[in-house]
């Protein structure tokens, strides 16, 4: 733990629309060349006849049970960063990390067989930048 | 060079009996560039594969699900476009929808998804990414369309995009649609009822892979770009606040809203219906497509929260509205979620109707047969009553259940004078007879009786010269209104959004394909070529069918019969009116004017030969 103030994205779900263009921004964001929701590490959930939009996206929570659950130290905090970050090529696809976060936080690429975690794009998220709506910000915790 | 943006593959499905045979098919290179995706390849499949032998509800007709490059790209919002020879009309038909379905296909891996054949018994297809499997689906026939939906997304997960047709495509109504995310539609034409004659209740697809992109920095500023052209546009503001509700301010104003069956263009009672009180009665939030920064749709509740939808559009409030006489948006709204669950276009199902209620007020029909309806304009219990016994054709609904072209046949004694349709496709919210550029609209738009290729109402005389109530320069106007639309359509993007929120012109459109796909060399020119070529492939398509000039026109009732009150009051249209239109519009498009097929050069100089042959006279 770092003596940083923790930031995170944060989610104001009555302003989401459902568009996906954080799922969609974020893909591409992290894999140059493409774009692929299924590679976002933000996912809104939506339940259309409830119309109820909630975009999830992990709150950088100070405990790291995904770093805890991880069995082969893919999921580290590099130095200086304060957040753990999930390495692609470690990563054995085992999804314990995703089971383990108790916000269900985490995503799978299955096509890369690994954990996707926001890594809050080096402190400029880049979802939070496109979000037409203002569903989403950036927060500090207290 | 590899393409970006496309999947890169057909997917090619036959049902057969109890199995499914699948196979890929990689896109022709040769004619790509030529017809690029969405409705321009997709005609071109269609054209390939259902000729005049091919009847809309054989087996052999396909459902072609299309995408284009730009699709799934966090450009603006997705869309598919369902295209297949249509039970309505018996020609060409290709239907858009946003929801997100678009992505899904191509992170599945296909630009197009062609369906082909009959299944035994009902069952739905699922497509994750290279499995096809062809699942039952007892359990789902009869359901509503929406419940089948949430009844799929329970068992597949709600990562898997899903397309139903609802009782009324089971029933083989040929208006019945095709819905996905619940509340959006391919709405017109009747892909339902070819989906259902092949007893194939739903698509249900899940892909993981990506849509490669040339440029991503390149497409990164152009999204600025296009945010700051909608933060400075005329509509992209009211756009998000009301949708396309918001049309029923302007067209009232200038008197061509749809009233009890197009008798007037002018409704008393539309202050009950309109976007203002839409928004302040019934309007709980607003719902957007995949990748779109200006959601559009508005979840409604209305009834005392019995109604959920998102809707209704202007279409539904014009035709289930004003056109029927009602005057209460949270009816209209009732009307809109049963037309979703019972999966019937709302546009042919209010005229449908309203033509039922001209005939009753007219003493045509009686009691005895609307099996005691009584179908005066305005009576909403009427209306509600009616929707279902289409969708079932049950009784006098099954009097109304083959669109109003055959409703007029069978109910005869004049009726066909205000039967409202051209080509058998019935007409959506614009009274051409006080804009007469929306005739000629109407009568030459390749899937009949169509506002969704060209639209001239209210365009500002700054734009276009024209004449709103007689002939000059109304070609020039159509064509051009048609043309902008076809890139965008072979995208495929959302049309609305770009011409609206981003005022994007076509040099925005070619940098769009030269950033996603890699066409360096891509220009505006080649697209309005682009556009001319898929306009005329869906002409070429339609002449094979049979159509001629002499399906070129329009309902008796617009042409003959002067527009009782609003801007356009007294005026009568007339064929001499309508012909001058079309003389002038066949010249621009290189057709023969006697015969209304395109001329032999223009097949030539549209690079058309080797796709569309000879063609008849």
């Amino acid at each position: 733990m770092t003596n940083d103030r923790r930031r995170y994205i944060e989610s104001n779900p009555q302003n989401c629309s459902g568009c996906r263009l954080c799922e969609l921004v974020c893909s591409t964001k992290h894999n140059p060349g493409m774009t692929n929701s299924k590679k976002a590490r933000i996912r809104v959930m939506i339940e259309h006849r409830e119309n109820k939009n909630d975009p999830r996206v992990c709150r950088q929570c100070p405990e790291h049970p995904c770093l805890e659950a991880c069995p082969v130290e893919a999921i580290r905090i590099p130095p200086g960063r304060g957040i753990p970050i999930v390495e692609a090529e470690v990563c054995t696809g085992c999804r314990a990390c995703v089971e383990a976060c108790p916000g269900g936080f985490m995503y799978f690429d299955e096509d890369a067989n690994a954990a996707l975690k926001c890594d809050f794009c080096g402190g400029d998220p880049e979802c939070v930048k496109n979000c037409p709506q203002n569903a989403i910000f950036v927060k500090t915790a207290e | 060079m590899k393409l970006c943006g496309y999947a890169g593959k057909v997917l090619d499905i036959q049902l057969d009996g109890e199995k499914v045979v699948w196979k890929t098919e990689p896109l022709e290179e040769k004619i790509l560039r030529r017809l690029i995706g969405g409705r321009g390849y997709g005609a071109y499949l269609l054209y390939r594969l259902a000729g005049p032998t091919v009847k809309p509800l054989d087996p052999a007709n396909p459902v072609i699900l299309s995408t284009g490059p730009l699709t799934g790209t966090p450009l603006a919002g997705s869309k598919f476009v369902s295209i297949t020879k249509s039970p309505l009309t018996g020609l060409f038909l290709d239907s858009y929808s946003g929801g997100e379905l678009a992505g899904e296909i191509k992170y599945a891996g296909y630009d197009h998804i062609v369906i082909r054949g009959r299944c035994a018994f009902p069952s739905y297809l699922y497509i994750e990414n290279g499995k096809i499997e062809l699942r039952d689906a007892s359990h789902l026939w009869g359901q509503s369309a929406l419940d089948t939906e949430e009844t799929l997304k329970k068992e597949l997960g709600s990562e898997a995009k899903i397309l139903v047709t609802g009782p009324a495509g089971e029933n083989l109504v040929p208006f019945a649609c095709v819905c996905t995310d619940y509340y959006h539609q391919s709405g017109r034409g009747g892909v339902g009822a070819v989906m259902g004659s092949k007893n194939l209740k739903a698509v249900a697809v899940r892909g993981s892979g990506g849509i490669t992109l040339a440029d991503s920095a390149g497409l990164e500023r152009f999204r600025l770009y296009l945010i700051e052209k909608f933060k400075k546009s005329n509509y992209g503001e009211l756009r998000v606040k009301y949708g396309t509700t918001y049309t029923t301010v302007s067209v009232s104003s200038i008197g061509v809203l749809p009233t009890r069956n197009f008798q007037q263009g002018t409704f008393e009672g539309i202050e009950k219906i309109n976007c203002f009180t839409m928004k302040e009665k019934i309007w709980e939030s607003d719902h957007g497509c995949l990748g779109c920064q200006a959601p559009c749709m508005n979840f409604v509740r209305g009834r005392k929260g019995k109604v959920r939808v998102a809707g209704p559009e202007y279409e539904t409030i014009a035709l289930l509205g004003s056109n029927v006489g009602v005057d209460d948006i949270e009816a209209v709204a009732w009307f809109n979620e049963l037309c979703d669950a019972y999966g019937v276009d709302t546009i042919s199902c209010g005229n449908v109707i309203a033509f039922a209620m001209e005939c009753y007020e007219r003493g045509l029909l009686d009691q005895k047969t609307t099996d005691g309806l009584d179908l005066r304009f305005g009576n909403a219990e009427a209306v509600g009553a009616l929707i279902p016994k289409i969708a079932k054709r049950e009784g006098f609904g099954n009097w109304l259940a083959d669109g109003v072209r055959k409703a007029a046949e069978r109910i005869g004694k004049g009726s066909e004078h205000f039967s409202i349709h051209v080509k058998g496709m019935e007409i959506p919210g614009y009274e051409p007879r006080g804009a007469y550029p929306m005739g000629l609209a109407y009568a030459t738009a390749t899937r009949g009786g169509c506002h969704r290729r060209a639209k001239p109402v209210e365009i500002p005389k700054n734009r276009f010269q024209y004449d709103n109530f007689g002939y000059q320069g109304n070609a020039e106007m159509v064509k051009k209104l048609q043309d902008a639309r076809e890139p965008i359509h072979c995208g495929i993007l959302c049309d609305a959004l770009l011409r609206f929120c981003f005022e994007a012109d076509m040099k925005d459109v070619a940098d769009m394909y030269r950033m996603v796909v890699g066409w360096e060399d891509i220009s505006a020119q080649e697209l309005s070529t682009l556009a001319e070529r898929v306009y005329t492939l869906t002409r070429c398509y339609n002449v094979r069918e049979g159509t001629r000039r002499k399906d070129d026109t329009l309902p008796p009732r617009f042409l003959h019969d002067p527009l009782p009150d609003g801007p356009g009051k007294g005026k009568i249209m007339g064929d001499d009116t309508l012909n001058r239109m079309l003389d002038e519009y066949y010249d621009l498009r290189g057709w023969d004017r006697r015969t209304g097929v395109p001329t032999p050069e223009t097949i030539r100089r549209l690079d058309l030969e080797e796709i569309v042959g000879s063609l008849p006279e």
